[in-house]
């Protein structure tokens, strides 16, 4: 985003010399959390070539529902760790 | 939880394809959800009360808020996640559009000789708001491959991810519920003639042509690209709609030429300026007795400053500049200066009808004294619910 298109308020320092919004001490950090998100896809798209693989060989395909519900409790696990202890 | 539309106009979606969307839109409910509960008990436990030790004072606006948390984990967690995902929708649906665009646009051609039309206009120069932004992250924005079918695809692709199924199997929850919301509440308002502005793909535009079948219907949007795509789009599910490049803040339309003027999360994507226009010409081409109606984020003033900020956030930092110089304006004095009268202003929720179906529209129009307003509402969550307002001419 170019400086004169910025919001007037935004508060000092929250976006890097390539005008992206930066949030860790770190700027490295900002770039590993998406490295960590593709991972996770990738892995995520793995899961889902097995699950075809096994439906072509004869499996039972699993409803939309099943796969969703299969997807968000993947996503809740791999992610655990950032949550805020209760 | 469902990145696959359902209308015609849809790229052919592989295994992997599937996948890489079911991943996302689960990435970004945990991260709504989840995530955003953590940022709220961090700052009531931790952000909220450090900032009164420095302040003397608790946070009083969103801005504040956002101060407060900034230099917080669970902000830092939350946000980067989200800015994240958000690339991620995009990187996701890219390059799905480039392998389907030939199909895409022999499927576009197939229908273009059905009802309704498009007009781009030539010499028309995109508004910096549009044309200087990649608004949502997305690259390229509404202007994204020229005057393709590029914008309109990939940003449809990329809504359907993002928005989780909370905004329906076409994108059009917001035009069916805020749709059904005045038919049942004003049943003998029956426009004749409805002007959509800042459409983008007409997702919802359509509810009102299916809610009112005899009106024409006109959509425009400063972007010529995602009305190409509307258009199509449009046609392939039967519907006669006009999608026209034009920019809200100067309808090329005769005085009194609507019965309704419309608009979804436009407003908060203009600037100020461009807004103010944008209400003075909707009240000339309204007619007398004619209703000017806008589907948005709530403003500020009406909501608690945590939940405003987490509204904001996107003004922040999904590159939409205008966002919160929205949220702070007052909705009713806007619609004054634009010459409406401020006994004739109208604001209401709407829940879902996808979510909650069409009973549950009816039942917030019976009991309106009980609206609340708070996070949920305009946004993509759990329990979400839709805000309106706007003013009749009179």
């Amino acid at each position: 985003m170019s400086e004169s298109m910025k919001p007037k308020d935004a508060l000092p320092g929250i976006y890097g010399p390539d005008g992206r919004p930066t949030f860790f001490a770190d700027p490295a950090m900002d770039r590993f959390a998406s490295v960590v998100l593709n991972m996770a896809q990738e892995m995520w798209v793995q899961d889902a070539r097995i699950a075809a693989l096994e439906v072509a060989a004869g499996g039972s395909p699993p409803t939309d529902a099943e796969r969703e519900a299969k997807a968000l409790a993947f996503v809740h696990r791999i992610f655990a760790p950032l949550r805020e202890p209760k | 939880m469902i990145p696959q539309l359902q209308h015609a106009m849809r790229p052919e979606m592989t295994v992997e394809d599937l996948a890489r969307g079911q991943f996302v839109s689960g990435l970004r409910s945990f991260i709504l959800n989840d995530l955003a509960a953590d940022m709220r008990q961090a700052y009531d436990a931790r952000a909220a009360k450090d900032f009164s030790s420095q302040y003397g004072h608790e946070p009083k606006n969103g801005a504040e808020v956002h101060k407060a948390l900034r230099p917080d984990p669970a902000f830092k967690v939350y946000s980067a996640m989200r800015v994240e995902a958000q690339r991620m929708v995009w990187n996701t649906v890219g390059p799905i559009v480039a392998r389907e665009f030939d199909r895409l646009n022999d499927a576009a051609d197939s229908v273009k000789d059905k009802l309704g039309n498009v007009k781009l206009a030539p010499d028309f120069e995109v508004p910096r708001n549009v044309s200087a932004l990649d608004v949502h992250l997305m690259p390229g924005s509404y202007t994204r491959g020229g005057n393709t079918l590029e914008a309109g695809a990939v940003y449809d692709q990329g809504l359907a991810v993002f928005s989780m199924g909370l905004m329906g199997a076409n994108l059009d929850d917001i035009g069916l519920s805020m749709s059904r919301y005045i038919s049942r509440k004003f049943p003998d308002f029956q426009p004749a003639a409805i002007l959509d502005m800042g459409c983008t793909i007409g997702h919802n535009t359509l509810p009102w042509k299916k809610t009112y079948p005899t009106a024409k219907v006109t959509a425009i949007d400063a972007a010529g690209s995602v009305l190409l795509y509307g258009s199509a789009r449009a046609k392939m599910q039967g519907q006669d709609i006009d999608f026209v490049q034009m920019s809200a803040d100067a309808l090329d339309f005769p005085d009194q030429s609507f019965d309704l003027v419309f608009s979804s999360m436009f407003l908060h994507e203009i600037s100020t300026k461009t807004r103010e226009k944008a209400f003075a010409e909707a009240y000339r081409v309204l007619k007398p007795g004619g209703l000017m109606l806008h589907m948005e984020l709530p403003p500020n003033d009406q909501m608690s400053a945590f939940d405003g900020f987490y509204l904001d956030w996107d003004s922040w930092y999904n590159e939409e500049p205008f966002y919160k110089a929205f949220r702070d304006q007052d909705t009713r004095s806007i619609c004054k200066a634009a010459g409406f009268g401020a006994a004739d202003y109208l604001q209401f929720v709407v829940p879902s009808i996808g979510i909650y179906g069409a009973d549950a529209i009816d039942a917030a129009i019976a009991n309106e004294e009980k609206q609340k307003l708070d996070q949920s509402t305009g946004r993509l969550a759990e329990g979400v619910q839709w805000f309106g307002f706007g003013t009749w001419k009179l």
